[in-house]
């Protein structure tokens, strides 16, 4: 009996996958991009050219909608969601093993109408398909050329342009609705931004709302077909003042999710506008930095991601070298695997199919990458300081022949992990972290340390902790050298407790705070800075009141 | 029922007032914050002796269409603001021969006077700052340089001028897009039906314009103004790689008086028919002989190789060919031939035209400047910049929108003394021909635009670009249509060689590209008769065309 409920089980989830991969077909998008590329594959040729091995489209058909909030108005013109569908043509011509994919460029998005139309749609992708074929020919044949004049690694040149996959015929389903209550959403942006208008000399601030909502189509002549679905949704408030001397002051407030109703309530948002408006205040009254710091730094929030993005976002990932010899000083990864990079209680994991953490959605979630490969759920990238991996697409190098599925753009080649995590092995309570703080900085003799809250240029939230008193005050004028691995291997310790910081299409998990020992901070001296304004602010200087004209002493005469 | 319609009614004046009112909130705005900013600049540097702000308030709606099938329908509003400050004297400011440091700006599209207060209030400070830096350079400039050949001063004053167009109804301008919409789905599908072809489109635009300007000499103006322009536009591929665009232009001042729709159908099928021929039509060679330029081609080449000579502010630049400096009272064109350039018409021989206007964009009022009478040059086209033997604005300051204003074009009208038709002006052609012992003259039947050359490095030439040009034969062979040919030549020498013309007017509506930006100009003339012509060929791709067929035309694909 229960051999056959197993049976009966699978012959069901075969069926469904069947009956999912025949809708899949029959979807008007698939089927028009799967015929025309099918046309193209066969026929496309022209007399002692290359073939096309390859051809990939991507269409993504997007909604989105922008709201903008000023001081109590709303300041978008169109209010209505906007819808976009594009585009692209990847085609290659030689083989796997030669086609010089990592070096192609492929141009642009095209649009594509509104109205859905068989033959209009097709025309458009003949065309760009056909233009694709010729720019590809022409660069295949140039690069061949440029292999007459250079001599190349073997290695180098043993190695395949492009990876083989097995191709994945997988509907993840359509877009999302965008479901912004406008009316709604307007009042809130109106009342928001008027929070503003309570500290006239914030002369430029704005609260911002950005839905976006996609489905992307992958066809291949591979055998890829698939469509998945994406999007997020992002609140955006900021301020700035500008003081006396040309001092700019700023601060900001950015949440980004999945869906609009994941955004944090009315209520939580007004608490953060109000927050930026006072840590603005606060920003301006600071206290300036004076001389030089280097010690242990607390950095806290969003600094913590800010930190873990500036140095792993962008560089755990394989770099194949242009035979042409661009791009050769940048850090080869590959030939560091097996060492250690950061403090040995320090793991970096690429999570690309961690769908929620904390009961919160990850934009950086995806079950397949923009070349039509199925990431495995974890890839550990360093381990205990030790770098163990890289991520990467399709472009084979050495050590790392076969696509992990990071490739995350339909254009050119970007990686990026979707969801990255920062694991500490040495870690203590949030409540803890402060102590621990300054602890460190009176073993070292330092009479001060710091807490950083947001790195970000301008809109950056330093604070100063007298270790004898405990006194914090926030600074202004000053520069923390860039954090980078080397950096973390003065990590000391890190919360217990863990954050996400999600955006467009990547999350972040990282401990609440860590702390960070010899991090450097500096005077930031400006030679140059901007005038201020000379007329008086208009908020300050209604038509009502009298106006005032700048002290006769500032007047300059001309000859 | 008396007291319901009073209530109504009120609450409609109410509504009225409501609207009315938000409408003149930017006006006063402008002139309250444009007094405010110049007592208070002018208190710190007295250097400052004119200010003035313009807005361009657009508001657009845009359909375009392919094939038969809807590309996009959108619209849009946009505020975009300009300040200006000049600094030094009348006779010497910050603007001597330069055409840069402008600072324009985006206003809120908003009824709120503080948001708008703070746009103006940080543009303004940007111009001035600009102003300052580009006043001390000239400064210097003028000491280390010998005297410039003209003296003429950098200002001048103008009459004061107060006018306001009423509010504007948005509502009721508002066009039917779906209606403009379902036409643009059958202009085009005409295009589809021909095989030969690789584009067919057509686009439609209705713009709204509400332009506000006030300067420190009292002048206060609000102009409205409307224009739809739409488009059809063919593509088709030679053989031999040679793109060939056909494109027409229609305008009015309202969507209303666009041509019906079978007389634009009649154009379509007409373009396409066209477009087939020219597939087929061989490349012309270089020739030099007799043609004939129909009226919109002698517009084109009026305006280009006459009309961007008459502007007077390049008398001022010593990089400038100024072919006519010094030319006053002198004869430049046969003397059946006049000239003038008109901003007060709205049509020209029963053609609306797009160079209409009411005030320029210096607040200075349009007027008709007789630039050539009986072929005797008497005026430039002049903004408030002076030049030497001409003072005084005539109301040709032009810009696109943010742009600073230059000597521009508006409504050119050429009128000829003639009787001949234009049937005698080919037996003139075909006699002329027979006289050089040609086998054929030229008839240029209509361009795309042009382009002409007016500094002293490189030579003073101009280029007419033709779309649809025939040779016409002498021994009365049919007139055969021929391909890549473009009209060139050097002004002066091609002036002498205007030999007679029709008494017929066409004309040529375009937007026109030169220093300050893109503006609406027309250019009608009847068809000239020229005893030597030079052409050239034209540039042209060699991509070959489309490897495969269009989709829709594909019969193996169908199979």
């Amino acid at each position: 009996m229960k051999t056959k409920i197993f049976f009966l089980f699978l012959l069901a989830a075969f069926t469904n996958t069947l009956l999912f991969g025949q809708d899949l077909k029959n979807n008007f998008y698939v089927k028009l991009l799967g015929e025309e590329l099918q046309r193209n594959i066969k026929r496309l040729h022209l007399p002692e050219l290359e073939k096309p091995f390859l051809i990939t489209y991507h269409l993504r058909s997007q909604q989105g909608l922008g709201l903008s909030g000023e001081r109590g108005e709303i300041t978008t013109v169109n209010k209505i969601p906007s819808a976009n569908k594009s585009v692209s043509v990847k085609l290659r011509v030689g083989d796997y093993h030669r086609n010089f994919d990592y070096m192609i460029y492929d141009g642009f998005m095209v649009n594509l109408p509104d109205e859905d139309d068989v033959d209009e749609y097709k025309r458009l992708l003949w065309l760009e398909t056909d233009k694709a074929y010729k720019n590809n020919s022409r660069q295949f044949s140039s690069f061949m050329a440029s292999l007459k004049r250079v001599n190349v690694d073997e290695k180098e040149l043993a190695l395949d342009d492009l990876s083989r996959i097995t191709p994945v015929m997988k509907d993840l389903g359509a877009a999302e609705p965008i479901g912004v209550d406008i009316k709604k959403w307007e009042q809130q942006l109106r009342q928001l931004s008027a929070l503003f208008n309570q500290n006239p000399n914030i002369t430029t601030s704005y609260c911002r709302l950005t839905v976006n909502s996609w489905e992307d189509y992958m066809v291949s002549s591979e055998g890829t077909v698939v469509r998945k679905p994406g999007g997020y949704a992002s609140f955006t408030a900021y301020g700035a003042v500008s003081d006396k001397q040309g001092n700019n002051f700023n601060s900001n407030y950015e949440v980004t999710v999945k869906n609009i109703d994941e955004l944090p309530s009315y209520a939580a948002l007004e608490a953060e506008v109000s927050a930026i408006i006072k840590k603005i205040e606060e920003k301006e009254k600071a206290t300036p930095f004076e001389g030089s710091y280097m010690g242990p730094v607390l950095f806290t929030g969003n600094a913590v991601s800010d930190v873990v993005n500036q140095c792993f976002g962008n560089t755990l990932q394989t770099r194949r070298k242009s035979i042409l010899g661009y791009g050769g000083n940048e850090t080869n990864y590959e030939e560091k695997l097996g060492q250690k990079l950061v403090s040995s209680d320090l793991s970096v994991i690429a999570l690309p199919t961690l769908k929620t953490f904390n009961g919160k959605r990850l934009t950086g979630y995806y079950a397949i990458d923009e070349e039509g490969v199925e990431p495995a759920d974890s890839l550990v990238l360093i381990k205990d300081g030790i770098l163990k991996a890289l991520i990467n697409g399709r472009t084979p190098t050495r050590k790392f022949p076969r696509s992990q599925g990071f490739s995350r753009s339909a254009m050119g080649r970007y990686y990026n992990a979707g969801v990255l995590q920062l694991r500490a092995a040495r870690t203590i309570s949030n409540d803890s972290m402060y102590a621990r703080l300054l602890r460190l900085a009176k073993e070292e003799g330092l009479p001060s340390a710091y807490i950083v809250k947001a790195v970000s240029a301008g809109g950056g939230e330093v604070y100063k902790i007298d270790v004898a008193t405990g006194t914090i005050e926030m600074m202004k004028e000053y520069k923390i050298t860039p954090l980078n691995q080397r950096s973390l291997r003065r990590f000391v310790v890190a919360s217990n407790e863990m954050q996400v910081k999600n955006s467009t299409n990547f999350s972040i998990l990282a401990p609440q705070s860590i702390i960070v020992n010899e991090v450097e901070i500096e005077k930031n001296e400006m030679t140059t800075k901007p005038k201020p304004i000379i007329v008086s602010n208009p908020l300050l200087d209604k038509p009502a009141q009298k106006t005032t004209a700048p002290k006769k002493s500032a007047t300059k005469k001309r000859k | 029922m008396i007291n319901a319609t009073r209530t109504l009614l009120l609450i409609a004046c109410c509504m009225i007032f409501t609207k009315t009112e938000a409408q003149d909130i930017l006006s006063k705005t402008l002139k309250d914050e444009l007094q405010r900013e110049f007592k208070q600049l002018k208190a710190a540097d007295s250097g400052i002796y004119y200010m003035s702000y313009r807005v361009d308030d657009i508001t657009s709606y845009r359909v375009s269409s392919s094939f038969g099938v809807i590309h996009s329908i959108d619209s849009g509003r946009t505020r975009i603001f300009t300040p200006s400050v000049r600094v030094g004297t009348y006779q010497f400011d910050n603007t001597h021969n330069i055409q840069y440091g402008g600072a324009p700006g985006s206003l809120p599209v908003v009824d709120n006077a503080d948001l708008l207060r703070l746009s103006i209030w940080k543009s303004t400070d940007a111009a001035y700052k600009n102003a300052a830096q580009l006043y001390e350079q000239l400064l210097t400039n003028k000491k280390v340089r010998v005297a410039e050949e003209d003296t003429a001063a950098d200002f001048s004053y103008a009459k004061r001028e107060i006018h306001f167009d009423p509010p504007l109804n948005y509502a009721s301008l508002k066009p039917d897009l779906e209606r403009v919409a379902d036409l643009l789905k059958i202009y085009t599908a005409v295009f589809k039906q021909n095989p030969d072809l690789l584009t067919g489109g057509a686009n439609f635009e209705f713009k709204i314009t509400r332009k506000y300007f006030v300067d420190t000499d009292g002048t206060e103006i609000i102009e409205n103004a409307t224009g739809t322009w739409q488009s059809i536009y063919g593509n088709g591929k030679a053989d031999d790689g040679m793109e060939l665009p056909l494109y027409k232009l229609y305008f009015a001042y309202t969507p209303a008086g666009l041509p019906p729709t079978d007389s634009v159908l009649a154009d379509i099928k007409q373009m396409s028919a066209k477009l087939s021929l020219l597939r087929k039509a061989p490349v012309a060679d270089p020739f030099v002989g007799p043609a004939i330029l129909s009226g919109r081609a002698a517009g084109v080449f009026f305006h280009e190789i006459f009309g961007h000579r008459l502007e007077g502010k390049r008398m001022k630049n010593e990089f400038d060919g100024q072919t006519f400096k010094n030319k006053i009272g002198t004869v430049v064109l046969p003397d059946f031939l006049s000239i003038t350039m008109d901003p007060t018409l709205k049509k020209v021989a029963g053609n609306e035209v797009t160079g209409f206007y009411k005030f320029d964009d210096e607040g200075v009022a349009a007027q008709k400047v007789n630039v050539v009478e009986q072929g005797i040059l008497r005026n430039f086209l002049m903004t408030r910049t002076p030049i030497n033997g001409v003072s005084g604005s005539n109301g040709h300051a032009r810009t696109a929108p943010g742009g600073i204003p230059e000597s521009r074009q508006s409504n050119l009208v050429v009128t000829g003394k003639s009787d001949k038709s234009f049937d005698e002006l080919r037996k003139l052609l075909i006699a002329e021909c027979k006289k050089q012992n040609k086998e054929y003259g030229y008839l240029f039947q209509d361009v795309q635009g042009g382009f002409t050359t007016v500094g002293r490095t490189t030579p003073n030439a101009f280029n007419v670009l033709p779309t649809e040009v025939y040779k016409v034969y002498t021994d009365g062979r049919p007139d055969e249509m021929v391909r890549g040919v473009d009209l060139i030549g050097t002004p002066l020498s091609m002036f002498r060689h205007i030999a007679a013309c029709s008494n017929e007017m066409e004309t040529f509506n375009g937007m026109c590209g030169s220093g300050s930006g893109w503006v609406p100009v027309s250019a009608s003339s009847p068809a000239i008769f020229v005893d030597v012509i030079e052409t050239q060929k034209k540039s042209k791709s060699s991509e070959r065309p489309p490897v495969l067929p269009r989709p829709d035309l594909d019969k193996e694909a169908e199979k």
